[in-house]
């Protein structure tokens, strides 16, 4: 369970810390869309990681968080795209 | 019906004990649909510039109003509008809409400089600064001064002057505001009685008198002297926003509402964190949220 705590205060600091880079690179897009890829990785490695260490790690468990990775990315990115 | 909304919302033996909407292939189908509806949007701005867009109302008297405040702030002196710059600043965005570019630099290869030449004004300091699909002055001056380069020309002490334009136009296949602000140090005091357009002697001058120049590299989107137009333009930033901000609303929601049913029912599956799912998709969806539509150069 203290585990368990661990891994999502490292999600949230991950999280925190994109969503804050992303806004303090406002003037420029293409740093934007770096620091949004970047998160996308970052969650689908936390999935990986958590789901090893919790022993229950499966392709189709990383599959479902590469899945909802790729479509925030295609939202953030098409927003920055149109903006 | 109910059955059917059930099969799409709540975890059961008949959708394996899982929402529907956030199975694997529902996931594909969504990023496949979103794909397809930012394909179609670019498709009309192709055909149809005229429907979608985006045009603002910006006065260019406030733009300079914030920049002089912001100066204020930082003890440099406020700058004053010269004519000449704002006919140089019109004749910017009149060619980036002519040529269709959003750039400090004409695909000709003219740079900014050229545009105070044109109208006459001899600088001994000069920058530019651009700005694009802002919705308000007061936008489009904080994400100059959020830019290290741009925060830089505007509140640098060095400019006197200042000219301003607000035009609207077509771009790229877009309907765009532009905003262009330039910056200037005569090199003696301008002869502003004088109009733009007339070429004068001291045009052909400028010309031939070395002049010492600092320069902005890059210029910010131009702001459109408002038109008159009609505003009935749909917006594809806005279109996009609320497009993405439902769809992964809907998803966080069902995440949440299959992982307390799940918790609930102490259903044993092997599927991702809906903890996990719900956090990411939050920062997702307030990033998009607190987006805003504009960009500066």
């Amino acid at each position: 369970m203290r585990e368990n705590i661990v891994h999502y205060l490292v999600l949230l600091v991950i999280l925190d810390l994109a969503v804050a880079t992303f806004f303090l690179f406002s003037f420029n897009k293409t740093y934007q869309a770096a620091v949004v890829v970047s998160m996308g990785i970052l969650y689908v490695a936390w999935g990986i990681i958590h789901h090893w260490l919790s022993e229950d790690f499966h392709p189709k468990v990383v599959l479902e968080y590469v899945l909802i990775s790729l479509l925030a990315n295609l939202v953030i990115l098409s927003l920055l795209f149109r903006a | 019906m109910l059955a059917r909304l059930k099969h799409f919302f709540i975890p059961s033996e008949a959708n394996n004990f899982r929402a529907k909407i956030i199975h694997h292939q529902s996931l594909s189908y969504f990023s496949v649909l979103f794909l397809a509806f930012q394909l179609v949007l670019s498709t009309i701005l192709l055909v149809k510039p005229a429907v979608l867009g985006f045009a603002s109302q910006i006065s260019p008297e406030r733009v300079v109003e914030l920049t002089n405040s912001e100066r204020a702030k930082v003890g440099a002196p406020a700058l004053k509008l010269n004519s000449f710059l704002n006919e140089a600043a019109q004749r910017k965005a009149g060619d980036m809409f002519a040529f269709n570019y959003w750039a400090h630099n004409s695909p000709s290869g003219r740079d900014p400089w050229t545009f105070f030449k044109e109208v006459g004004y001899r600088y001994l300091f000069a920058g530019e600064n651009l700005a694009r699909d802002f919705s308000s002055p007061e936008a489009v001056v904080s994400a100059w001064m959020a830019s290290p380069t741009h925060r830089e020309n505007l509140l640098n002490p060095k400019y006197q002057e200042i000219g301003i334009s607000v035009v609207d136009g077509t771009l790229g296949g877009t309907e765009t505001t532009l905003v262009v602000q330039l910056f200037g140090t005569p090199v003696s005091p301008v002869p502003v009685a004088q109009k733009p357009e007339i070429v004068t002697p001291e045009i052909a001058e400028v010309k031939e008198i070395p002049v010492q120049m600092e320069v902005e590299k890059s210029a910010p989107p131009l702001l459109a002297q408002a038109t008159g137009r009609e505003k009935t333009l749909t917006n594809p930033f806005l279109l996009t926003k609320n497009l993405g901000t439902s769809l992964l609303g809907i998803i966080v929601g069902v995440v949440i509402l299959d992982g307390a049913i799940v918790f609930r029912r102490k259903t044993l599956r092997l599927s991702g964190r809906s903890l996990a799912h719900t956090m990411f998709l939050m920062g997702v969806i307030l990033i998009i949220i607190l987006s805003t539509q504009g960009a500066i150069l």
